[in-house]
């Protein structure tokens, strides 16, 4: 027998507080699961908004990109993968509950089963929302840098002239010359007098 | 006198007497804890009827943490109908209060 004891006649107020409790509690387990499927359909919206914004055309390969940003987009991407399944998840949890099996002695009482499935169902239903709103924020962010980010610098020639090495960008060509930009000047080479010459990202 | 059986022809009246609160304090016990809940069961001090009341902690959207210290507002839920109830209300009107100690 649990140790209750008697408290005071409640007042009407109170009694019409507690009945209002009580009906959002008998009924928190369908109220949960009705705006998990809300939300569910809703952020899916979001993110077939966020695919229709794909008319609007940008950049978008992502090789063109300078390195560093080539890898942040990559990043953002993954991110937004992680980020999203993990909210399809949470939410799918959210609507639909786990399907977990328990074993007949653990069953507890269906009140309390309801209740504790509510609470947890509203929990994934909060964290369902915050990873889908990340994923949408990566996937913006990705579009973002490979629209606007720097584009990939053009390589570089380097070639060896007698004695001299010489490395830069090219600026000029023709008449068996070809003129490099290096060191901030233009230095015209003579391609006759170049014994090696190579192709590459960037000068040593 | 804790009546053990319904009471036949009870109609619906909410009312709420200090009995209530002592008989139920004394008949009353845990039907089952956990998840920040409890579930009381007992008989309606008035109708006599059998009856499950949940109180929980923390409700999805709505309702105030319960306090293990404030007395817990008690209602009768027993399912059968009784002339004069209105919609949306449950039991035979009876209610009082409880002090439920804190679960661990």
């Amino acid at each position: 027998m649990a140790s209750l004891e008697a408290g005071p006649v409640p007042t009407l107020e109170a009694l019409a507080k507690a009945h209002a409790t009580h009906a959002l509690l008998v009924s928190e387990l369908p109220r949960v699961r009705a705006a998990a499927q809300a939300w569910r359909n809703g952020l899916g919206g979001l993110l077939v908004a966020l695919a229709g914004f794909s008319l609007v055309k940008g950049r978008s390969d992502i090789t063109q990109l300078d390195s560093p940003w080539k890898v942040l987009v990559g990043a953002s991407l993954l991110g937004a993968f992680i980020a999203g399944g993990g909210s399809a998840l949470l939410l799918l949890r959210a609507a639909h509950g786990r399907p977990a099996v328990a074993a007949r002695d653990a069953v507890p009482a269906a009140e309390l089963a309801d209740h504790d499935e509510a609470l947890g169902a509203a929990r994934a239903l909060r964290q369902g929302i915050v990873l889908c709103l990340v994923c949408t924020a990566l996937l913006v962010a990705a579009v973002g840098f490979t629209w606007y980010g720097p584009a990939k610098a053009s390589p570089v020639l380097s070639v060896r002239s007698g004695t001299v090495a010489l490395c830069g960008r090219i600026v000029g060509f023709g008449a068996g010359r070809v003129t490099l930009l290096t060191g901030g000047r233009q230095v015209e080479v003579k391609l006759a007098d170049v014994t090696d010459m190579a192709v590459a990202d960037s000068c040593p | 006198m804790e009546p053990e059986q319904p009471v036949g022809g009870l109609a619906y009246e909410e009312v709420g007497l200090p009995e209530y609160a002592e008989q139920a304090s004394r008949s009353f016990e845990l039907a089952g804890t956990g998840a920040g809940m409890v579930i009381l069961r007992g008989r309606c001090p008035r109708c006599g009827l059998a009856m499950r009341f949940p109180v929980a902690e923390r409700i999805y959207r709505g309702g105030d943490p319960a306090d293990g210290t404030a007395p817990t507002v008690v209602f009768c839920t027993a399912e059968e109908p009784f002339p004069g109830r209105p919609a949306g209300r449950t039991g035979c009107g009876a209610y009082w209060s409880l002090l439920i100690p804190r679960q661990p």
